[in-house]
């Protein structure tokens, strides 16, 4: 017992401390017994997602439960303090002290003194100061250790373990998978069309909106295969109906033409077309309407460059001189080019450089100067495309109309109003403003209501008088509204068949069973485009920037190249030299003679036997979309598309 | 005088009444200590016996190593209570006047050896229940008080011997312990033969008085029990009690009563006997276990299937402390 210590406070130390050493001991037993009863717990999760069809947890989720369940056994068995009293019992039983500890922690508990407690007390101390707390509670492995081995080891077996699962689930889970990235990226395709241009009438909304519900619906996988293809076909249908409606109109249909040329430019004004030249201009600077200079010069630097490479070996007197040679006509060529106002980036360089025998600079810099000729070649070739647009592009309002050009009429129209407004015209401006819109009347006709505002702008600007034409200008500025609404109109329509697109793609992937293939749907309607405002498929295949980039389409620039194995077989050019109309084919295969029978062979069918689960909605569907897909590839001749279509369309 | 010192005289004084009592009984040695502590407790012993196996002579012993009065009734089936309690007489006063007066019994002395106590009838049997309860006698109306201490030392012959009355329930409970005398070993029966049969008998001397006896029975009783320690008895004498819920299997199975009260107090105050003659102050478990088997062999009372079965007390007390748990958290764990 330690001096200057009473007896029960030497008991109540010991039993402190023994009390501590159980309290771990029962903590680390809890830790284990949660890591059992965790792991074991987790094993059986796994196993149960093995066998049954029933959520996975992820690795790291089973690690955090495991670790849950451990701090919570500790936690559980750790927190509480052994009671000193029951100690005490424990020691005497586990040290065979005959209850002396208990007795003496019993008498102090209880108050009782006088000499039994002095007694017992003394007696327990005595026993009590050679009591050693940490081999009387040893921490051992815990209970189960072996079970928790067992279970580490199954946890990390299981791991490569594929589930068991029946063929039938599967093909429903790849369905599941199918549907919701389909829905997925129907969902984000047109987000990003609806953030881009937003329909402008309230029936494309909703009918795009209703896309965007379905799309959401499909991406949480609600819907089973066969809902989801019938709800596509029949969502597909109801928007491109609306889209054939909306285009249908007869101010819409004559824009439409303008709409599907091919050029980015086109029906974008004169003005555009003029601001976009003289920056071309301006880039090409004195090159301009020197193309054969700019050959010359490239040809001269490509055979320096080769010529280069098959200098002799350096040091010797013939390099030298070849060296000299090939500086002077790099000098020469110099001169050329700058005599003609078309300095060359690294020209200079290239031939200091190959003076002091550097013959990797030279060729940097030799590259460096060919590049810079590539780009003003480039130049050139979209300056020459633009002006041949601008050969073809419609000056006056009545050919505007005629020929569709919507945003060109409207900035016609608008140069009107800002002379109208400007003040009093002359006379002869004004009888050339007459002129163009009495011709600009019969073309008028065929945009619904623009004639009216037309007519009226006439009748007014005729009579000279300044109020007059104040009201000429505000009906001009009308017959641009109307025809903004049209454009919209198209847009909308244009849009909505592009949503419809996208749901027929849609459908098309999940009767497939395949992943949603955005570029066939992109290289199946290809539009550019128009007045403006973006076309079907913005921001998916109908905005190539790069073709009213010229500057940019650089490295994609293939015209030089031949493909032989792109040449379409057996199909004889009317210009080719050597034709001879006895050689011409009577029935090519994969042509088809206009009028004439469809070839075709017959197929001896696979029998299959047994019965098809397939739901027939779910079978005509599918045939639908295949239908769709094949008259959209344009698999089927078009005198048979009707018909096809047709047929397929009755399937309801 | 301390506690203390009580607590170091007691000692002598144990283990100076083995070394005199061990020169005339020969082995035995738990039978001795038994009796002892009994004696301590200030409880009856029933000691039972097959004939001639010293069960007499270690009473005669006893008394003689205690100073007290001592008296023996040999029961016999003729016996009459009045035998043993006395009775009034019509006596002639020295004035001539005859009056009744109590002529007192075996049963006023401090020690009584009841030999073979089986052998009287029930009857007469029962007379010494007041005695050994209240330490008192009633006859004639009146009440007598027993000096104290007072003790009953029977002696009695297996139940199934010839002649033998079994004794009532109610008496049975009111011995401290019952004591089984066993047969000597090779050993001992030598050392008996040496004794009784060559030279003389080696006389005992007085060791403790009856005041002395009483402190020492009040020191007895002041012993601490730890409350696990009494738990434990409880529970033990809970576990006999056969249709209750706290009965075990065997109980139940075999027994017709269970101990009374009686038994668990017996259990604790021959514990605290024990822990003095062991060197402590307190009751420990152990002390309560190793006097489970005296303090309950004859207050449980066997059913017929354990008649049939030949199975004893003994074996029940034995089976009750091995299943019944030391510690209250093992019982709900």
């Amino acid at each position: 017992m330690p001096e200057g210590m009473e007896p029960i406070q030497a008991i109540e130390a010991a039993l402190i401390r023994v009390a501590q050493r159980q309290q771990l001991a029962k903590a680390f037993q809890g830790v284990a017994s949660g890591l059992l009863l965790g792991s074991g717990g987790v094993v059986l999760l796994e196993c149960l997602h093995k066998l049954a069809p029933i959520p996975p947890l992820s690795r790291a989720t089973e690690v955090i439960t495991v670790i849950c369940f451990c701090l919570v056994g500790g936690t559980l068995k750790g927190l509480k303090r052994p009671d000193l009293g029951q100690v005490a019992s424990w020691v005497d039983e586990k040290l065979d002290l005959q209850e002396r500890l208990t007795a003496a922690w019993e008498l102090r508990s209880t108050g009782v003194t006088g000499e039994w407690q002095s007694l017992v007390t003394r007696d327990a101390a005595t026993h009590a100061a050679s009591l050693n707390a940490n081999t009387l509670v040893p921490y051992h492995s815990p209970r189960g250790l072996r079970w928790i081995g067992v279970c580490a080891a199954l946890w990390v077996v299981l791991a490569f373990v594929d589930p068991i699962r029946s063929a039938a689930f599967r093909g429903k889970e790849q369905d599941k998978k199918v549907i919701a990235e389909t829905g997925k990226k129907l969902l984000e395709i047109t987000r990003q069309q609806v953030e881009q241009r937003h329909p402008a009438l309230e029936s494309s909304q909703k009918a795009v909106n209703e896309a965007l519900e379905f799309g959401q619906q499909l991406s949480e996988a609600k819907l089973s295969r066969g809902e989801a293809i019938t709800d596509l076909a029949s969502l597909a249908q109801k928007l491109e109906q609306e889209a054939k409606q909306l285009a249908d109109r007869p101010g819409v249909r004559s824009l439409e033409p303008a709409s599907r040329a091919s050029t980015p430019t086109a029906g974008k004004g004169a003005n555009d077309l003029q601001q976009r030249m003289q920056a071309m201009k301006d880039a090409l600077g004195a090159a301009e309407g020197k193309d054969k200079l700019l050959s010359e010069l490239k040809e001269k630097l490509e055979a320096a460059r080769k010529a280069s490479e098959q200098l002799p070996a350096a040091g010797t007197p013939e390099a030298a001189a070849a060296r000299e040679n090939l500086a002077r006509a790099l000098e020469n060529a110099a001169r050329e080019a700058t005599e003609a106002g078309i300095p060359l980036e690294g020209l200079d360089e290239a031939v200091a450089a190959l003076k002091n025998a550097q013959t990797d600079f030279f060729l940097r810099d030799i590259q460096g100067a060919l590049s810079s000729i590539d780009k003003l070649q480039q130049l050139a070739q979209s300056l020459q495309q633009l002006k041949e647009e601008q050969a073809k592009e419609a000056r006056t309002l009545p050919e505007q109309l005629q020929k569709g050009q919507a945003q060109a009429a409207k900035q016609r129209l608008e140069e009107m109003i800002k002379k109208l407004k400007a003040g009093p015209l002359s006379k002869a401006d004004r009888e050339l403003l007459v002129d163009e819109l009495e011709k600009a009347l019969s073309p008028a006709e065929q945009y619904e209501k623009l004639p009216e505002p037309l007519k009226k702008a006439l009748q007014k600007a005729r009579t000279g008088r300044p109020g007059d034409q104040e009201g000429a200008a505000e009906n001009l500025a009308e017959a641009a509204k109307e025809l903004d609404r049209l454009q919209q109109e198209l847009a909308d329509a244009d849009q909505l068949a592009g949503v419809a697109d996208l749901l027929r793609e849609a459908q098309d992937a999940i009767g497939q069973g395949r992943g949603f293939q955005q570029g066939k749907a992109a290289a199946r309607r290809p539009r550019a485009g128009h007045a403006g405002k973006p076309g079907r498929g913005v921001g998916t295949w109908g905005q190539d920037s790069n073709l009213e980039q010229p500057e940019s389409a650089e490295g994609w620039d293939n015209s030089g190249l031949t493909q032989p194995t792109l040449d379409s077989r057996s199909v004889v050019s009317e210009d080719a030299p050597d034709k001879n109309p006895n050689l011409a084919p009577a029935r090519v295969k994969g042509q088809m003679s206009p009028g004439g029978s469809m070839p075709s062979i017959t197929l001896k069918g696979v029998h299959i036997k047994g019965q098809s689960n397939a739901k027939f909605t779910e079978a005509a569907a599918t045939a639908q979309a295949d239908a769709q897909k094949a008259l959209n590839q344009d698999k089927v001749p078009r005198a048979y598309q009707d018909s096809v279509k047709t047929y397929f369309d009755d399937f309801k | 005088m301390t506690t203390e010192e009580q607590i170091a005289k007691f000692k002598t004084v144990w283990n100076d009444l083995r070394t005199e009592i061990g020169k005339t009984i020969v082995g035995h040695t738990d039978i001795v200590e038994g009796t002892l502590i009994a004696v301590f407790a200030g409880g009856h012993v029933l000691l039972e016996g097959v004939p001639g196996l010293g069960k007499t002579l270690l009473v005669r012993t006893l008394s003689e190593v205690l100073e007290l009065s001592f008296n023996r009734i040999q029961f016999t089936p003729d016996l009459m209570p009045s035998d043993i309690l006395g009775t009034n007489l019509v006596v002639e006063s020295p004035e001539g006047r005859r009056e009744f007066q109590f002529q007192r019994g075996p049963i006023f002395a401090h020690l009584l050896l009841a030999d073979e106590i089986n052998r009287a009838t029930p009857k007469t049997q029962s007379a010494m229940l007041e005695a050994m309860q209240e330490k008192s006698v009633t006859a004639g109306g009146e009440i007598r008080r027993l000096a104290e201490p007072f003790f009953v030392m029977a002696t009695q012959n297996p139940i199934d011997q010839e002649g033998t009355y079994p004794l009532p329930e109610a008496q049975l409970d009111r011995f401290f312990f019952k004591l089984v005398v066993g047969y000597p070993t090779g050993a001992d029966l030598t050392e008996i033969l040496t004794r009784t049969t060559e030279g003389e008998r080696t006389p005992v001397r007085r060791v403790v008085d009856g005041a002395s006896l009483m402190e020492f029975q009040k020191l007895v009783r002041g012993v601490p029990a730890p409350g696990p320690v009494k738990d434990y008895a409880v529970r033990l004498i809970l576990a006999t009690h056969p249709k209750t819920s706290t009965a075990l299997p065997i109980s139940n199975q075999y027994l017709r009563f269970g101990s009374s009260p009686r038994g668990a107090q017996a259990l604790l105050l021959a514990g605290k006997v024990r822990a003095l003659t062991q060197g402590r102050f307190n009751v420990s478990l152990e002390d309560i276990r190793s006097v489970a088997l005296p303090v309950l062999r004859h207050r449980l009372i066997l059913n017929f299937e354990a008649e049939a079965e030949s199975i004893t007390s003994d074996h029940i007390v034995q089976e009750i402390l091995k299943q019944v748990p030391k510690t209250a958290e093992a019982v709900t764990a």
